[in-house]
């Protein structure tokens, strides 16, 4: 038997599919988090029926007619994939709002169970259901649940059992079929049906108007959702989740963890002992170990950091700053709908870029998912935590700084591709429900910050730890396969091809191979710039910055990497603000569903992040040392070009810009 | 030289089990091993996607 959860957005469906299926998909307390269907077997011990249950937890969707892709997806599965059963998750907070899509999947014929979500808050907020009146006008089963809580979910299950195979009847059948395209008819019913669900609500709902816990949240609102403060909040807000994972908490854990990590490989490198050749000595120490270890160093950062926000989400803070932000994207051809993938991309650019899908607008779906990879994603968590370590003496401000000119970067190119498109003032409205502030659940932060953990491991051990390998081997041996000599490292494998690349990023401060090597393994996975670093280096410990000094032999430690503080700001921004990994450039791909488009964004993606670390490299370097700093005049042609390039697609003339947009539709 | 050899096997048994759990979980449709999303994208709702781009142009 095959259950579909389907239900508005923010009514605690992947909070029940991960109840009764025992699955951790990621929930959040907004709308949107869901945009792809899961599936997952069924609990036995919330199975009585002996029957094999498979649900299927559907994105949010507030009617059976789509408006978005994702909700296309929902409406899709529940019509044409035909379920045995329907879950209609509602928020019982919002019958008045949530019965109009409970209607429409009554018609369906399909049988429909009512899991009347939230209960425990609505019994908080005083207010009272007739569950059996309800189930009585609706004609179906309707079951109380809490699945935040873990309440009536074997009920829920049961009842799903019980209807399975017996058809279903319909309270409300509007005059015209669900599919029909008659915009008039279809609103006349639309009309209808609101009605309906007005009556049948004031029949079963008792709601006691609770005056003071509205006031508190509504004050609340107004300050942290308002158009001059929310940005402020916001900011302070960001760093001190930065200051807490990479200034107090989190270097303080990594510390003890890379102090077991150091002495894991202390014990290897006793039982090699001597007589183990040099080669084979160092490519298990220094390529294997300590490439990934560097990398597993920072888990203890990045998991305070998920932790927080996952916090944040939870509370309902994130769906404020995505009001708080519509504002200012809306006057760069954005809608406050492109926060949500850029708040998720913070994670992983993957889910944001897929999460774009929520746009209903096409031109602003392709333009998020360009602009997305932008924001600093998980992956990169290491190379700022690195940068800042190194470089900056741990400075919280490193960290945010990052955001925000990720931020800066997107407002910039949002306005670029709303020029080159050529695109008027439009009019785009975002309606967003503000879910009610709550004190946020730990056990559920702590999952979610675990399950990150577990990908983040299972990827340092695979791909991360095959891509140091094969960095040690390639720095190790020439092309006709003899053991690099001493002092000649520029005739290794990996210099020759590594070399071309550095020579065009002389202009941005780091010139050198091993740079480049990094930043080109970055493509693989953002981590691997950290590990790539370490085994180029042979340093395994990047948290214990001391052990750079030894490296260095002198006191500053950014000799090490051959970097000053301006070009390693330079090769931070750079690492961060060029295309994103392989993966994430595929998602890109599939969301916007144009070569033309993609190629741009890639195209785009480079220049920017060569820009900019140009600019920080120059502009720093004539600060700090009264001149501009080593291949100024190529890399001014180099931008130059770029922005040459931008500037004339936005003011070609209007007949051209058209056709090039209609090309690119 | 024995010393050398087991070395040499330790060394062949990480990478290979590391290359060996990157192709068993292709072959489950994990196609980026590590990305909390991938079974995601290897459930073809990318690909369905593509499709609702397509009917939305149209």
């Amino acid at each position: 038997m095959r259950i579909a959860l389907a239900g508005n957005p923010n009514s605690g469906k992947t909070t029940l599919f991960n109840a009764i299926t025992g699955r951790i998909e990621h929930v959040g307390n907004w709308p949107g988090v869901t945009v792809a269907k899961k599936e997952g077997d069924v609990k036995k011990e919330l199975n009585r029926s002996g029957m094999d249950i498979r649900a299927v937890d559907l994105p949010g969707a507030y009617s059976i007619s789509p408006f978005t892709s994702e909700e296309s997806i929902t409406s899709s599965f529940v019509r044409n994939e035909h379920p045995d059963v329907i879950i209609n998750t509602v928020d019982a907070t919002s019958l008045r709002r949530s019965l109009f899509f409970t209607t429409q999947l009554l018609e369906l014929g399909i049988p429909v169970v009512v899991a009347l979500n939230k209960i425990d808050l609505v019994k908080k907020k005083g207010i009272v259901i007739k569950t059996e009146k309800l189930a009585e006008k609706l004609k179906c089963r309707v079951v109380e649940t809490s699945s935040a809580h873990k309440k009536g979910l074997s009920e829920l299950i049961a009842a799903a059992a019980e209807v399975c195979g017996k058809g279903q009847e319909a309270p409300f059948r509007g005059a015209v079929d669900l599919d029909s395209t008659d915009e008039a008819a279809v609103e006349a019913v639309d009309r209808e049906r609101f009605a309906f669900v007005d009556r049948l609500v004031s029949e079963v709902e008792i709601r006691k108007t609770d005056s003071a816990a509205q006031t508190m949240q509504d004050a609340a609102d107004r300050i942290i959702a308002h158009k001059y403060l929310g940005i402020p909040i916001f900011a302070v807000v960001m760093f001190l989740v930065f200051q807490i994972s990479q200034v107090w908490l989190g270097p303080w854990l990594a510390d003890y963890f890379v102090g077991i990590i150091d002495s894991f490989q202390g014990r290897v490198e006793g039982l090699l002992g001597d007589g183990v050749s040099p080669l084979l000595s160092a490519l298990l120490l220094d390529g294997i170990i300590g490439g990934v270890s560097a990398v597993v160093g920072f888990l203890p950062l990045i998991m305070v950091m998920f932790f927080l926000l996952a916090l944040l989400e939870d509370c309902g803070y994130m769906a404020r700053v995505a009001v708080v932000m519509d504002r200012y994207l809306k006057k760069v051809g954005l809608s406050g709908r492109s926060i949500i993938p850029m708040i998720l991309g913070t994670g992983c650019a993957i889910p944001g870029v897929m999460a774009t899908r929520t746009i209903r607008d096409l031109r602003q779906r392709r333009t998020t998912a360009m602009l997305t990879p932008f924001m600093p994603c998980g992956a990169k968590l290491p190379v700022i935590a690195l940068f800042a370590g190194v470089f900056f003496e741990d400075a919280g401000w490193v960290g945010p700084l990052m955001y925000f000119a990720g931020i800066a970067i997107i407002i910039i190119g949002a306005l670029i591709v709303k020029n080159i498109a050529k695109e008027g003032p439009a009019k785009t409205f975002f309606i967003m429900e503000l879910p009610e502030y709550r004190f946020p659940g730990i056990k559920r932060a702590a999952i979610s910050m675990l399950s990150r953990a577990k990908h983040f491991i299972i990827k340092a051990g695979t791909i991360i730890l095959v891509c140091n390998a094969v960095v040690h081997i390639m720095q190790t041996f020439t092309w006709s396969l003899q053991v690099v000599e001493e002092g000649m490292e520029n005739t290794s494998i990996l210099a020759s091809i590594a070399s071309p690349f550095a020579f065009l990023l002389i202009p941005l401060g780091f010139g050198a191979w091993q740079l480049a090597a990094a930043a080109l393994t970055g493509f693989i996975a953002k981590e691997n710039v950290v590990g790539t670093l370490a085994v180029v280096y042979s340093i395994s410990n990047f948290i214990d910055t001391e052990e750079f000094v030894l490296v260095s032999g002198a006191g500053d430690v950014a000799s090490a990497l051959g970097l000053t503080s301006v070009s390693a700001l330079a090769y931070l921004m750079f690492n961060l603000f060029t295309p994103p990994c392989f993966a994430a450039i595929g998602a890109m791909n599939a969301e916007m569903g144009s070569r033309k488009w993609f190629w741009a964004a890639i195209g785009f993606q480079f220049g920017m992040g060569y820009t900019v670390a140009y600019l920080v490299n120059q502009i720093g370097t004539l600060i700090t040392t009264g001149s501009f700093g080593d291949g100024v005049i190529p890399g001014l042609l180099a931008v130059a070009c770029y922005v040459g390039i931008l500037v004339y697609l936005m003011y070609r003339k209007e007949q051209g810009a058209a056709a090039g947009v209609k090309e690119a539709a | 030289m024995w010393q050398n050899i087991v070395v040499f096997l330790v060394i062949g048994a990480i990478i290979a089990g590391a290359v060996a759990k990157i192709i068993t979980d292709r072959r489950k449709g994990v196609k980026c091993p590590g990305c909390p999303y991938c079974k995601d994208c290897s459930a073809g709702t990318i690909c369905s996607l593509q499709n609702d781009i397509g009917a939305d142009e149209k």
